[in-house]
């Protein structure tokens, strides 16, 4: 009986350590890339090598905002490592501190202590996913630590504090725009399906009042959670009302084209309308041929833009792959506007100086020229535009799987 | 006072469900349409959770307990194909092949050939060959298999190539072995051993043709990746059982103890799931019949009704077993009574082993098929598992019939409940129906006899 106990522990002893390393070969190729700047070759070998300057990056790089969490995390180490290779600001390389918000707020807080309390940074780029950005920006707000994020865009955000900033533009004019879109199409009856998250809700009720505003009807509406996988329950129930148009506010790219394709599962033929989420890389490539036709309202990179065409180029050529190309040069011009803002106050300590000089700085970047932020810390001097998706046959890389129609109609 | 109580709560009960059945009935007549579309869609979900339900069943009305390993199963199966299915182009970016798992499936497949060995051939050729020889040979065989899942797993890509050979020698097996023994009883005793060389040539042909056959099919791919996945939650199944509930199950009387270990592993699977794959939900990769057909007015998936069919076949093979061969009549004996089972000569931890990988098979299927349907996660175990827990507490714990029709029954009434609420509200139904069940039908629709 001994005996027999002592292989059975064996045997769990060897499970143990077999899953153990499992676990750490598996943990290897997950995102924490803490970029540590190798030495500038030109440096004296006599002097010592100066202070990096220490910023910190908040993304979701895991949950529901993965796709583009990882997308503005690889933006901008490339811009740290374009400004590094560069020469650093006044000499000093810039090191970014890379924290995992998981798109909620609750991990977001977490984030944000480590990296304030442990890391001890006063300048956080970041963070994507509305949620987890109100999630922290009150304990910036009081602590008085700079948070500018590339991809929040929630309206709230604009009363969240005065270090608060963002070169994300706020679902006011998103829904703003879905809405006149929507009644420009001829649409008179809506129905809408919206993920139960804050960026969700607040895209959601910003088109629901701008359509109603104009005139249209809202014949049904459903929310889903965001680890639901099977929309066909809701989906029959909207269908049954008879809209003229769905619109679909998703969080994740993955629930955006799941929704699609099901809604043509079902057999709807008619309009969909929706903003940013589904028409990324991932969010087409899941819902397939169901997507095509499709409209939404995103920022889009104009293609006059030397800037950014380069910058997306680039990207691609690193990370073989490009997703929601406004949103990671968003990212990207976050991290060369800190860099412009620390090489005037030369401390990543100074979140103060940070603040004054984000406000009184105009950018012109990859998503656009002569930008500046506002009172609020809302970015102004850009805009939306409508564009339709492709059928499948015509999406290409470099089209991104849609057709910009151009600037969204107004009132 | 307990009858007064009981007839009043039957009452209640006949007075709920007439209730709820009116409730239906005219939103039907309100909407034919609308029921027809929620009919389909519960039907669809409803195959899902019958499969869960009916290896619920049987690994509980064996051993008596939940084995909540059961839904990490589900979430195995369905990661199996998305494993072996990551190399297209849709999956470029997640390079999921990692050496690790596969030792980690090859070691557990490598056990569980050994202990199978060591069960059903050791004792009866112990007595004719050297025991040495005949562990060496058991241990060389188990290592072999363990090193050919291994790379199997390892080149997803080419796993039809090497799987061919494997199903051809298996059809070959089982072509020989069910020739002879039809026609060994109407046989001459002279004649068996020309007959049986010519019945194993025949099986080899047969085997030879079908490996042929799958090595040249182009989708061969997606069904051996569903085969491997299902078979490899099985033998993850099997190993625990062997390796961990028996031990369990000899020391500790109460079947808590081994629910909590259950859901101990359940929990741990999930997370080694989620570390390797990552916790976003996922697509699997398109099967078959993404197209919509139209009956009555409705719409329904063509995959939707390939799973309506798998559930109904899975049900017949489990009573075709469970009824019919002498395997059946064992599991049933054991459940009756194990202690009296294995007093007239079962051998009731072999039985039991392949009781727990028939249970996880099932799951194993039922998850790679809603995976097909909708999505994968880490943590769908856990939602399959409450559902078809709750299928099988509707339909009647322990019995067979209970668990597919609960499956569909709960389906049905999922989609049908909200009707008038919104979407958030489908999982709080399924448990509202369970607390219903459990206050007023314990046992279910079809009480277990």
């Amino acid at each position: 009986m001994v005996k027999r106990f002592g292989t059975y522990f064996l045997i769990l002893g060897l499970l143990a350590i077999l899953t153990l390393a499992a676990a750490a070969c598996g943990a290897e190729p997950t995102p924490a890339p803490t970029e540590r700047p190798t030495e500038a070759p030109t440096a004296v070998p006599t002097e010592p090598p100066a202070e990096p300057l220490r910023i910190g990056v908040m993304e979701s790089l895991t949950g529901p905002g993965e796709t583009y969490g990882t997308v503005a995390n690889q933006a901008k180490q490339m811009a740290a490592e374009e400004i590094n290779a560069a020469g650093g600001i006044n000499g000093r390389m810039l090191e970014l501190i890379v924290e995992d918000s998981k798109c909620n707020a609750q991990d977001a807080i977490t984030a944000y202590r480590k990296l304030t309390d442990v890391d001890g940074v006063k300048i956080i780029l970041g963070t994507s996913c509305s949620g987890a950005m109100l999630g922290a920006a009150p304990l910036a707000e009081e602590d008085g630590v700079v948070m500018f994020s590339g991809l929040a865009t929630n309206p709230d955000i604009a009363n969240a504090g005065d270090y608060i900033f963002r070169t994300a533009m706020s679902d006011l004019q998103l829904g703003i725009d879905t809405g006149n879109v929507m009644w420009a199409d001829g649409v008179r009856t809506l129905a809408t399906i919206t993920e139960a998250t804050d960026y969700a809700e607040g895209v959601r009720r910003t088109t629901v009042e701008q359509f109603e505003k104009r005139g249209g009807e809202l014949v049904a509406e459903e929310r889903y959670a965001s680890d639901v996988t099977d929309f066909r329950s809701q989906l029959t129930k909207l269908l049954s009302a008879n809209p003229e148009g769905i619109h679909i506010a998703a969080q994740a790219e993955f629930s955006g084209g799941t929704v699609v394709k099901q809604l043509r599962e079902l057999g709807y033929e008619g309009k969909l309308y929706s903003e940013i989420v589904p028409v990324g890389a991932t969010a087409l490539e899941v819902a397939g041929d169901a997507a095509t036709g499709l409209k939404a309202i995103t920022a889009e990179l104009d293609p006059a833009n030397t800037k950014g065409q380069e910058v997306l180029a680039n990207f691609r050529e690193r990370y073989d792959y490009v997703t929601l190309p406004w949103y990671l040069g968003s990212a990207y011009d976050d991290v060369y506007i800190t860099a412009e803002c620390l090489k005037a106050t030369d401390d990543d300590q100074d979140a103060d100086g940070m603040r004054d000089c984000l406000y009184g700085i105009t950018w012109s970047g990859t998503i656009g020229d002569n930008y500046s932020f506002d009172n609020n810390g809302e970015v102004t001097g850009l805009s939306n535009v409508v564009v339709e998706v492709l059928p499948l046959a015509e999406r290409t890389e470099d089209n991104q799987g849609y057709e910009i129609l151009g600037p969204a109609p107004i009132e | 006072m307990t009858r007064y109580l009981q007839g009043r709560g039957r009452a209640l009960a006949i007075v709920l469900a007439l209730f709820i059945a009116a409730y239906i009935c005219w939103k039907i007549t309100q909407s034919p349409e609308q029921a027809l579309q929620f009919t389909y869609n519960g039907l669809a979900v409803g195959a899902v959770y019958a499969l869960l339900a009916m290896g619920f069943t049987i690994v509980y009305s064996t051993v008596w307990f939940f084995d909540l390993y059961y839904g990490a199963a589900a979430a195995l199966g369905a990661y199996g194909v998305f494993y072996l299915r990551s190399s297209d182009p849709l999956y470029s970016r997640y390079d999921v092949n990692s050496v690790a798992v596969n030792i980690v499936f090859a070691l557990v497949v490598a056990g569980v050939t050994a202990w199978a060995l060591q069960a059903g051939l050791y004792d009866r050729l112990r007595e004719r060959f050297n025991p040495t020889a005949l562990k060496a040979a058991g241990a060389t065989v188990a290592g072999g298999m363990g090193a050919y899942t291994g790379v199997a797993l390892a080149f997803p890509e080419e796993l039809y190539l090497l799987l061919s050979p494997a199903a051809g020698v298996a059809v070959a097996t089982a072509a020989g072995w069910a020739i002879y023994r039809i026609f060994r009883p109407v046989l001459p005793g002279a004649l068996r051993l020309p007959f049986a060389a010519i019945t194993a040539l025949a099986g080899a042909v047969l085997g030879a043709y079908c490996g042929l056959l799958l090595s040249g099919a182009p989708d061969a791919n997606l069904y051996l990746s569903w085969l491997v996945s299902c078979l490899l939650a099985g033998c993850v199944g099997l190993a625990l059982y062997r390796g961990l509930y028996v031990y369990m199950r000899e020391r500790a009387r109460s079947p808590l103890i081994m629910l909590v270990a259950s859901l101990g592993i359940l929990l741990s699977i999930t997370a080694f799931v989620s570390i390797v794959f990552e916790s976003a939900p996922r697509p699997l990769p398109t099967a078959f019949g993404s197209e919509s057909w139209v009956l009555g007015g409705a719409f329904i998936k063509g995959f939707n009704i390939f799973t309506i069919g798998v559930a109904l076949v899975g049900f017949a093979g489990l009573w075709v077993l469970l009824q019919k061969t002498p395997f059946g009549r064992a599991v049933r004996a054991i459940g009756d009574d194990e202690e009296v089972s294995k007093v007239v000569g079962i051998n009731t931890t072999v039985i039991i082993a392949v009781v727990f990988f028939i249970g996880a098979f099932y799951a194993a299927a039922a998850g790679l098929l809603s995976g097909h349907d909708t999505a994968i996660q880490p943590k769908m175990g856990l939602l399959l598992l409450l559902k078809g827990w709750i299928a099988s507490v509707v339909g009647g714990i322990g019995n067979l019939y209970g668990a597919i029709v609960g499956g569909f029954v709960l389906g049905l009434l999922e989609q049908f409940g909200i009707w008038d609420l919104t979407g958030e509200w489908k999982d709080a139904i399924s448990f509202i129906l369970l607390i219903l069940f459990l206050s007023f039908w314990p046992k279910g629709l079809l009480p277990r006899k």
